[in-house]
């Protein structure tokens, strides 16, 4: 057998068998094994064939035949061999691939699903957080929209409110004061018909009481007009140092005591309320640096052709 | 110059004839204007060669503990206090900012236009504020005309008190003091390309004031209690924040176009409800009337006032206008070209025409 031969023997023999790892046959059980090297196989073939041959007595020149056929025999059949080893080495492979192509899909099956089996899960949170977010819509919506009518309801309210206070306040404010001067008045009228009485006693003798009750009242009409239109700074003021005196003289009557017993207490009681009338008059001793600080100005371009067409206007016609 | 001697003889029964002032700086023509706003003092002079000159007062002050070091510091500053009642009294801007500090309301001595009977406290302050703006008048008795508020129509308050206390205090301050109604200050002011024809309206920090005028003359004027203020307290209220700081916000610069918060939002609402409001009385007012003009002819309608400076105004206007069936036909809808300053150059105009 030549060199080329046992070569391909080896290589048949290659393709026909599977390696397998002395761990891997340990673990199956193996503990022994026979190792058959490819040298001895083919010794035992060429015996094989050389015994057949001797059997069947031939000669020189057909020994050489049979020799040749058969080695061109075996080629063929070798080469058939490794062509089949080849292909089915070539299967093993396709097939190895295959099958590991499957396992992958079935993992990617799995977990396909494992996720189709969550999704009624996540389209049920999906859903309930839609229905959330259109439920705080809708009330953030109103809420604002009922905000904004609240405030300005409120506003009104408070304003109504400060309003009815502050008219209140002044009605009741304006009537003290008015019924402090109708009470001043009086006292003073009735004073002046004491003196009066005094002043003719023949005629209080008489009976006669001086003033009749329609001069009496026409009167207090003229004096409550009087200090209605008194708007002159002295008058004014000196109405208003009178009704003091009476101011306290209702505090002092108020405080369950007679007109007459008008305390400090009482005169400090009326400065306050009417103190405040006059309190624009009351800086004379003012400290300040207002004088020494520098106001905000600014200059522009002034009022002229306004002017002039205001003063022809006035002289008649349009400004024009 | 000391305050002390600045300030005039006050003392009861004594007519005072305060000392004329040499004048200084440039020479004045004849005439003052003065608007005393619930927000804002402020004074127009002019001078010989026709330059305006404006002096603004914010009408606010704060009361914070007195020492002689913050004293200093104050002037150092140029911060203006005056010590009332042992307590020391920052007045002006910087009382904004030192409430926006504290977190504390300011004490305004003025409210919806009028003076405040909460804080009589406060007359002494503005009678020093007053008296810084206009200084001495430049010869006995001259005119100074000064903004009143009109009749309020929501508010059931005494304009006469008001007017009669300003009055008095001009006149103690040696000037020939004449009320003007701020609504017809603005038209004096911005409609003299129209012969003062159209419909001025200021709008303050206490009340807007209207005015509609046929050539010079008051055909309707009215004044609501709503303002940049009612803003600010509903804004206030709405957001859980002082109105002195809804003030910041809304003064910092809102688009009420385009607002892009919360805040900004609030401000909005209320803005436009205002402005609503305004257009809706004037239109009830104007239909009501008897005696008013008819105007053949468009006019323009003019807005004035801080509360005017925020953005989008007239354009809040013009929509809310569309919605209505206004009684008088609208040429422009516009704002004047200094708002803050329109009703002290009406109050000019109407002196120097006087004097
Ligand atoms: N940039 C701004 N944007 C919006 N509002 C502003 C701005 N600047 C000032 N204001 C507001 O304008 C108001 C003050 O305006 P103004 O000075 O015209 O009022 P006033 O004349 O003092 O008040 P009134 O006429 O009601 O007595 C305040 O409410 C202030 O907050
Ligand atoms: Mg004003």
């Amino acid at each position: 057998m030549d060199p080329g031969e046992l070569q391909q023997v080896r290589q048949v023999i290659e393709r026909s068998t599977s390696k397998v790892s002395l761990r891997e046959l340990e673990r199956k059980g193996f503990r022994k094994v026979k190792v058959l090297r490819s040298n001895d196989i083919n010794e035992l073939i060429r015996k094989a064939v050389h015994a057949a041959i001797g059997r069947a007595n031939l000669d020189a020149q057909q020994h050489e035949q049979l020799v040749r056929e058969s080695q061109q025999e075996l080629r063929r059949l070798m080469k058939q061999a490794q062509k089949a080893a080849t292909e089915r080495a070539e299967l093993l492979e396709t097939n190895r691939a295959l099958e590991a192509e499957l396992e992958r899909t079935r993992a990617a099956l799995r977990e396909a699903e494992a996720q189709i089996e969550q999704l009624p899960r996540l389209r049920a949170q999906l859903d309930e957080a839609n229905v959330q977010r259109m439920a705080l819509e809708s009330r953030t919506a109103s809420a604002e929209a009922k905000l904004g009518e609240l405030t300005t309801l409120r506003t009104e309210l408070e304003q109504v409110r400060a309003e009815l206070k502050r008219v209140e306040t002044e009605k009741r404010l304006l009537e003290e004061l008015e019924v402090v001067k109708l009470r001043e008045r009086i006292a003073q009228l009735e004073g002046e018909l004491r003196e009066a009485r005094a002043a003719a006693p023949a005629a209080a003798a008489a009976g006669a009481t001086g003033i009749d009750p329609a001069t009496l009242r026409s009167l207090l009409k003229e004096v409550v007009s009087e200090v209605g239109a008194g708007r002159s700074d002295d008058g004014l003021r000196s109405e208003f140092s009178k009704l003091q005196q009476t101011l306290a003289a209702a505090l002092a009557n108020a405080g369950g005591r007679s007109g007459s017993q008008v305390t400090e207490a009482d005169l400090e009681a009326a400065k306050v309320s009417i103190a405040k009338l006059f309190e624009h008059d009351a800086d004379a001793e003012l400290e300040s640096n207002i004088a020494k600080v520098q106001v905000k100005e600014s200059t522009s371009s002034g009022v002229k052709s306004t002017l002039n067409k205001l003063k022809s206007l006035r002289k008649g016609g349009s400004a024009e | 110059m000391s305050a002390e001697k600045k300030r005039p003889d006050i003392t009861v029964g004594k007519a005072s004839a305060p000392a004329v002032s040499a004048p200084t700086g440039p020479a004045l023509e004849l005439g003052k204007g003065l608007d005393i706003g619930t927000a804002n003092l402020i004074s127009a002079v002019q001078d010989r060669e026709g330059n305006l000159y404006i002096k603004a007062q914010r009408n606010a002050f704060i009361d914070i503990d007195q020492d002689d070091f913050t004293r200093n510091m104050l002037t150092k500053l140029g911060v203006q206090y005056v010590i009332l009642n042992n307590r020391m009294v920052v007045v002006g801007d910087p009382a904004f900012e030192l409430a926006n500090i504290f977190n504390r309301e300011t004490r305004r001595p003025m409210s919806h236009g009028m003076i405040s009977p909460k804080e009589a406290d406060a007359l002494p302050i503005m009678k020093l504020l007053i008296d810084k703006l206009l200084g001495k008048p430049q010869v006995k008795d001259e005119v100074c005309y000064f903004s009143v508020p009109a009749e309020p129509i929501d508010f059931d308050m005494n304009v006469t008190y008001h007017e009669g206390l300003f009055r008095d205090l001009l006149s103690k301050l040696g000037y020939n003091a004449k009320p003007l109604v701020e609504g017809h200050a603005v038209v004096f002011a911005e409609l003299a390309d129209d012969d003062f024809t159209g419909i001025g309206i200021s709008c303050g920090g206490g009340m807007f004031n209207v005015c509609v005028s046929y050539k010079t003359i008051p055909a309707l004027s009215f004044s609501t209690s709503r303002g940049g203020d009612w803003v600010d307290q509903n804004v206030g209220k709405v957001l859980g924040i002082k109105a002195s700081k809804a003030t910041a916000i809304k003064e910092k610069g809102v688009d009420l176009r385009k607002p892009v918060n919360r805040e900004q939002q609030a401000i909005e609402i209320y803005y436009r409800e205002l402005i609503k409001y305004t257009l809706t009385n004037i239109k009830q007012r104007f239909e009501q009337g008897s005696d008013l003009p008819s105007f053949p002819e468009p006019v323009d309608i003019v807005f004035a006032g801080g509360t005017s400076l925020v953005g989008g105004f007239t354009d809040v206007v013009r929509q809310e206008l569309a919605k209505l069936d206004f009684p008088i036909p609208i040429k422009n809808v516009r704002r004047a070209e200094d708002p803050l300053h329109s009703v002290a150059k009406g109050c000019l105009v109407a002196a120097m025409s006087e004097s």
